[in-house]
């Protein structure tokens, strides 16, 4: 088995090889304060461009309007999800509307009845509770 | 011209073809090989004021080469995978279509089976095999012990001559 790397070269490779390699000391010599300096620019104006992007989405969310300058629809959009009052305060009697209607256990039964409660239950909810 | 630049002259005179070829036989692209052959002498020279001479100029300068072939096909393997092909297909691909490729088709199957080595013993295959250099001074390069190089280049040899026997069936 040949030992040989089967590859070739152009010709005059490796002459033109050893002159191009030569050069590599004056390349280096010549960097510029600019070659150091370019690398730091290009950050700052990759922060700059996401400050810039960033600002801009920002603005795009609007402000909560300042308080009596709303109108209904401000106020549903900004209005909490979860009550601020007691969610138990619906069933104080005090606040209950003036034109409600009253039953009594007379009429209450009957309904109960109408509706196919069976008599244990309705034993269960009137004398038990 | 300092004394800097006279050693890397040196350098440059006594090493670029034997850089060359090592470079060559790794990446099997002539273009690659150029281009990483001046990266690797653009790095000895930035480390040529560092080097104290703890180690033999020849094994310090193929230690910078073998680095950077590398580095260079650890990143075609990236591109590779991104195109959903493998580097031992890439390279393949290359000794097929070389056109500096001057050898013959028994050549040109063993070109093929070191590539489908596994790297440490692709390494040791080609620098025992084809650049002669001895264990030792493989040990220096690569940083791995003589025991595991012998072991790595005899697991390599007898691959390859399976390789080559079912691709001459």
């Amino acid at each position: 088995m040949n030992r040989k790397l089967p590859y070739k070269t152009p010709e005059g490779y490796f002459e033109a090889l050893g002159a191009r390699l030569s050069e590599i000391p004056q390349t280096a010599a010549r960097r510029s304060a600019w070659d150091y300096i370019r690398p730091s620019l290009a950050y700052a104006a990759l922060i700059l461009f996401a400050l810039g992007v960033g600002s801009l989405l920002f603005r795009s969310v609007p402000a909560a309007p300042a308080a009596g300058e709303a109108d209904s629809y401000e106020l549903m959009y900004y209005a909490d999800l979860v009550p601020r009052t007691d969610p138990y305060a619906i069933f104080d009697a005090a606040e209950a509307p003036s034109d409600a209607v009253s039953y009594d256990s007379e009429d209450i039964v009957s309904y109960l009845i109408d509706s196919g409660t069976s008599l244990e239950t309705i034993n269960t909810l009137l004398y038990d509770y | 011209m300092d004394n800097l630049e006279q050693t890397f002259n040196e350098i440059v005179a006594k090493y670029r073809e034997r850089l060359y070829w090592h470079i060559r036989s790794l990446v099997c692209s002539h273009e690659d090989a150029d281009d990483v052959l001046q990266d690797c002498f653009v790095k000895i020279w930035k480390a040529l004021p560092g080097f104290r001479g703890d180690a033999e100029p020849f094994t310090w300068a193929w230690r910078i080469a073998t680095n950077e072939a590398l580095n260079f096909l650890h990143k075609q393997k990236v591109r590779a995978a991104l195109s959903f092909e493998s580097l031992r297909t890439t390279l393949e691909n290359r000794i097929d279509e070389d056109p500096w490729f001057d050898g013959d088709a028994l050549q040109r199957d063993l070109a093929k089976a070191i590539v489908s080595l596994p790297e440490k013993q692709r390494l040791v295959f080609q620098m025992r095999y084809f650049e002669d250099l001895s264990y030792e001074q493989i040990s220096e390069i690569t940083g791995t012990s003589v025991g595991a190089l012998k072991a790595s280049y005899h697991i390599a040899y007898e691959k390859i001559r399976e390789k080559l026997k079912l691709s001459s069936l």
